[in-house]
C-alpha cells in the first residue's frame, strides 16, 4: 500500500509538470492582468501589463491586451488639451475588451468613424453602474475634460446597488495561496478559466450548506424596476454626475420599458443599439461567449458615431 | 452519484481508505462497509428506491434457499423460481413498462375507434439501474434452479453482491458464481491489481469525458434539428452518436471494473473493442458482453439455442433480440432496434459465421487489417450505426423521418455547430481514438500496454490533458443509467 501511495505521489508530480508544459507549449492559458485598488479607491488593473487573453471552447481565440498607465486596456492614456471632442467610454468586460485586439477596440472604431474625436476607454470586467459612476467621481478632474461620458449599462445586472465602497478584503482574499499558485502555474490558471476550480469550490460550499435552505426569492418585475430606478437616482446624486455629459449605451430589447420611459422623462440620453443588432446580417457576438465580435463592435461604433454626429 | 462527479472523487478514496486501512481485519466488516457505501452511493439519487434493492435482495436470498432445499421436489423448485421471476420482472413491469403498455393499449383502442383516456398513464419515476440489478438477482435464483450454484448462507455477502456500487447502476451484470464467490472470499491487497484499476478508471474517464460528453452537444443538435440539416450532416450525427454511446457505456464499464479492482474484485469484461467487429455476430460478442451472456445463458440456451432446427434457432434469435431491445427501454424504437439486429444477425447465423471470430481479433497476427477486414469492419459499423437511429430517436416516426431525410434528397454540406464548436478538433480526436483503440485491441483490460515507464507517463499525461481540453462542466449522466 505504501508503494502505491508513493507511486501515486510520484506520478502525480510528473504528470502535473507535463501538463504545465503542454499548456505553455500550446499556449492555451490566458494571462489575466492583476487588479488593485488605487489611491482614489478605484479597483482596476495594475498599469503597464501586457499579455494574451484566450477564449473559445477549445481555447482557440487568443487576443493581445495592453494595460495603460491608468490601469485600463486601451491604446490611449494621456489626455492632451486640444480642441478635439473627447468621449469617455466606461463599462465592464464588454468595454474592457479582452476578447479583441486592443489595437481594434471599440474606442478605436468610433474614432475612425468620426473626425476630431478622441475616445478614452475605461472598461473593467465586473464593473456595474455603481463602480462606473464611482470612477467618474473619483477622477473628477479627468472627466471634466470629457465632452461626453458614455456608460454601457446592462440593465439586468448593473443596477442592483445604490452605492459602492472599495472592497479591500475581497482583493486581499484574491491574493491568497490559490491565487498566487494560479499566477505562477499556467496549468492552474487554465484549469481555473475552465471553471473547474469554481465548480469544485461550489461543490464544497454546497456540501457545507447542505442543511441551509437556498433563498430563491425574486422580486416582482414592478418592484425590481422601482428598486433599480431608485438605485440609479441614488448613484447619480451620490457621485454628483454631470447628467448633461452622461449618456447611456444600452440594448433596449434587454432593458425594462419602465426604465426607458424614466430616462426619457428625466432627459437621460441613451444610445440604443437594439435595432441595429436586430438588422445585423451576421452574428454580432462571439459564438462561444456573449461578448461582441468585430462585426458587433462595428455596429455599436456606428451607432455611437452616428449619435455624436447628429447631436 | 456519477463516476465523473466531484462526489465520486471524494467518495471513492474515502471508502478505499476505510476498506483497506480501518475495516480490513474481518471479511464481514469489509462487506458491511461495501453495503453501506453502496446504499449511500445509490441513495444520493433517491433514497426511496433503496427499498426496492433491499426487497429484491430479501426475496432472492430467501428464494435461493428454498429452491435449494427442495432439491427433490421439482414442482416446488419451479414454484419458487416463479416467485423470483414474478417479483423481479414485476418490479420492471411496474416501474419501467407500465406506461408503455397503457400507452400501447390506448393507441390500439384509438386505432379501433374507441376513446382512450389521456390520464390513464401513471406518474412513475424509473429507478436508476433497475434493469441491471434485477437481472443480476434473477441470475442468482436461476443458477441455483439450474443447479449451477449453491445458495449462500451469508446474507451480508449476498446484500453486498446485489448492491456492489461499482456495477450497481449499469453493470456489468455479474453472475453470482463470479462476484459472490469473490465477496465471500478474503481479499488481499494486490499492488498490480490496484494499478490496473487506476489505469482502467483513467481510460474510462477519458472515454466518458473526452469522447462521449464532448460529442454529445453536437449529436443533440443534429438529432433535435434533423429537419434543418443535409443528409451528410445526418450521417455525421449517426456516426458521432455511435462513438458517443460507445464512449459513454464502455467508459462507464471501465470505471466500474477499475473501481472494483481497487477493492480486490475482478468483474467480467463488458466491451472488447466492438467497433472493430467483422460481422454483427462478432459485434455482439464484443458489445455489452454481460447482457449478451445473460440472454444466452438464461434465454437462448433454455429455448434450445442453436441445437434445435434452423427454423427454431432463427425463432430463438428473433426472440432474444426483441427482448434485448425491450430490455433497453419501454419504447417501440428499442424494439425496432432489436428487430433490426435480428435481421442483421440471422444471415450471419445461417451462413454459419456467427462463431467465426469468437476467439480472435482483427489483424490477429499483423500490424494492419487487410482490405477485406477493413471492408467487413466498415460494413458492420455502418449497419450498427444505422440501427442506432432507432436507439437515439425519441419515437418511431422521428426515426423514420430521420432516415427519410437521408435517403430522399442526398446532399453534402459542411456542418457548423451553432455554438461554434470547431469540428476539425472532433474529427482529429476520433481518428486518434480509433487508431489508439486499434493499437490496444488485443487486451481491453490494459489500455496503456507500454513497457517503458516514461512512455506510460506520457500517455497518462496526454489522456489527462485531453480531459481538460474537452472538459464540459455540464457533467452528463451515463446514457445506460436510464435503462
Amino acid at each position: 500500500m505504501k508503494i502505491l501511495l508513493g507511486k501515486i505521489a510520484f506520478y502525480g508530480i510528473i504528470i502535473f509538470i507535463l501538463l504545465e508544459v503542454y499548456v505553455r507549449v500550446f499556449q492555451i492559458h490566458s494571462d489575466t492582468p492583476l487588479r488593485y485598488i488605487d489611491a482614489y479607491g478605484v479597483e482596476k488593473r495594475i498599469p503597464n501589463q501586457i499579455g494574451t487573453y484566450v477564449t473559445g471552447n477549445r481555447r482557440q481565440h487568443a487576443m493581445d491586451y495592453s494595460i495603460n498607465e491608468d490601469g485600463f486596456n486601451t491604446l490611449r492614456s494621456e489626455i492632451i488639451p486640444n480642441t478635439n471632442e473627447k468621449l469617455a467610454l466606461i463599462g465592464d468586460s464588454f468595454i474592457e475588451g479582452f476578447h479583441q485586439d486592443y489595437n481594434y477596440s471599440l474606442g478605436k472604431m468610433i474614432e475612425k468613424k468620426k473626425d476630431s474625436l478622441e475616445v478614452f476607454e475605461f472598461g473593467c470586467g465586473g464593473y456595474d453602474l455603481a463602480d462606473q459612476l464611482y470612477l467618474v467621481n473619483a477622477y473628477k478632474d479627468r472627466f471634466k475634460a470629457m465632452d461626453h461620458i458614455l456608460v454601457y449599462l446592462k440593465y439586468e445586472n448593473d443596477l442592483d446597488r445604490p452605492s459602492t465602497e472599495p472592497n479591500y478584503d475581497r482583493l486581499e482574499r484574491s491574493k491568497g495561496v490559490i491565487a498566487k499558485l494560479r499566477q505562477k502555474s499556467k496549468f492552474l490558471s487554465y484549469v481555473g478559466d475552465l471553471g473547474i476550480i469554481n465548480n469544485f469550490s461550489q461543490f464544497l460550499k454546497s456540501k457545507k450548506n447542505i442543511f441551509k435552505k437556498e433563498d430563491n426569492s425574486t422580486l416582482a418585475p414592478k418592484k425590481q424596476d422601482s428598486l433599480r430606478i431608485s438605485n440609479f437616482e441614488n448613484l447619480l446624486a451620490l457621485y454628483k454626475v454631470d447628467t448633461s455629459k452622461l449618456k447611456l449605451l444600452l440594448d433596449s430589447s434587454k432593458t425594462s420599458v419602465t426604465f426607458l420611459a424614466y430616462c426619457q422623462q428625466n432627459n437621460i440620453v441613451y444610445i440604443d443599439f437594439a435595432e441595429a443588432f436586430k438588422q445585423a446580417k451576421q452574428q454580432t457576438t462571439y459564438i462561444y461567449d456573449e461578448h461582441w465580435n468585430s462585426y458587433g463592435r462595428e455596429i455599436i461604433a456606428q451607432c455611437i458615431a452616428g449619435y455624436l454626429h447628429d447631436n | 452519484m456519477l463516476f465523473n462527479s466531484f462526489e465520486y472523487l471524494f467518495f471513492l478514496p474515502a471508502v478505499y481508505i476505510l476498506y483497506w486501512f480501518v475495516f480490513n481485519k474481518k471479511i464481514n466488516v469489509q462487506n458491511s462497509l461495501l453495503i453501506l457505501a453502496s446504499y449511500f452511493f445509490y441513495g444520493l439519487w433517491d433514497v426511496r428506491f433503496l427499498l426496492l434493492i433491499l426487497l429484491s435482495t430479501l426475496v432472492d436470498f430467501y428464494v435461493g434457499q428454498k429452491i435449494f432445499s427442495q432439491s427433490e421436489n421439482q414442482k416446488s423448485r419451479k414454484l419458487w423460481l416463479w416467485v423470483s421471476l414474478f417479483f423481479n420482472l414485476g418490479l420492471l413491469g411496474v416501474f419501467k413498462y407500465c406506461n408503455f403498455f397503457i400507452d400501447s393499449f390506448s393507441d390500439m383502442l384509438t386505432m379501433f375507434g374507441f376513446q382512450a383516456n389521456d390520464q390513464w398513464t401513471l406518474t412513475i419515476i424509473l429507478p436508476v439501474g433497475i434493469s441491471f440489478y434485477t437481472f443480476q438477482t434473477l441470475s442468482y435464483s436461476l443458477d441455483i434452479y439450474y443447479k449451477k450454484l449453491k445458495p449462500t448462507q451469508d446474507f451480508i455477502a449476498f446484500t453486498a453482491f446485489v448492491s456492489f456500487f461499482p456495477q450497481l447502476v449499469a453493470g456489468p451484470i455479474e453472475r453470482a458464481s463470479n462476484l459472490l464467490n469473490q465477496i465471500t472470499s478474503k481479499r488481499v491487497f494486490n499492488l498490480n491489481q490496484a494499478k490496473d484499476g487506476f489505469k482502467l478508471i483513467l481510460w474510462g474517464l477519458f472515454k466518458k469525458i473526452v469522447i462521449a460528453d464532448s460529442i454529445a452537444p453536437i449529436v443533440d443538435d443534429i438529432f433535435s434539428n434533423y429537419g434543418d440539416y443535409s443528409a451528410s450532416t445526418l450521417i455525421l450525427g449517426v456516426v458521432l452518436f455511435s462513438f458517443q454511446v460507445y464512449g459513454d457505456f464502455s467508459g462507464y464499464s471501465d470505471i466500474a471494473i477499475g473501481s472494483a479492482k481497487l477493492f480486490g474484485f475482478e468483474l467480467m469484461s463488458n466491451f472488447k473493442f466492438p467497433n472493430f467487429s467483422r460481422n454483427v455476430a462478432e459485434y455482439w460478442q464484443r458489445w455489452h458482453i454481460s447482457l449478451s451472456t445473460w440472454f444466452r445463458h438464461y434465454m437462448y440456451i433454455p429455448l434450445g439455442g442453436s441445437k434445435v432446427s434452423k427454423l427454431l434457432s432463427v425463432r430463438n434469435i428473433i426472440i432474444i433480440f426483441l427482448v434485448s431491445g425491450f430490455w433497453h427501454g419501454a419504447n417501440w424504437t428499442f424494439i425496432f432496434w432489436g428487430a433490426l439486429h435480428a435481421v442483421f444477425y440471422i444471415p450471419v447465423f445461417l451462413m454459419g459465421r456467427n462463431r467465426l471470430y469468437a476467439n480472435n481479433v482483427v489483424a490477429e497476427n499483423s500490424w494492419l487489417p487487410n482490405l477485406k477486414e477493413i471492408a467487413q469492419i466498415l460494413l458492420t459499423f455502418t449497419l450498427v450505426s444505422f440501427s442506432r437511429i432507432f436507439f437515439r430517436s425519441k419515437d418511431i416516426s422521428t426515426a423514420f423521418g430521420y432516415i427519410e431525410k437521408i435517403l430522399a434528397n442526398f446532399s453534402f454540406e459542411n456542418y457548423l455547430h451553432p455554438e461554434g464548436y470547431r469540428m476539425v478538433d472532433y474529427y482529429i480526436l476520433l481518428a486518434v481514438f480509433v487508431v489508439y483503440e486499434f493499437i490496444i485491441r488485443r487486451n481491453e483490460r490494459n489500455p496503456f500496454p507500454f513497457k517503458i515507464r516514461e512512455v506510460r507517463i506520457l500517455a497518462y499525461s496526454l489522456v489527462i490533458f485531453a480531459m481538460f481540453l474537452f472538459y464540459d462542466d455540464s457533467s452528463r449522466a451515463f446514457i445506460y443509467f436510464q435503462f
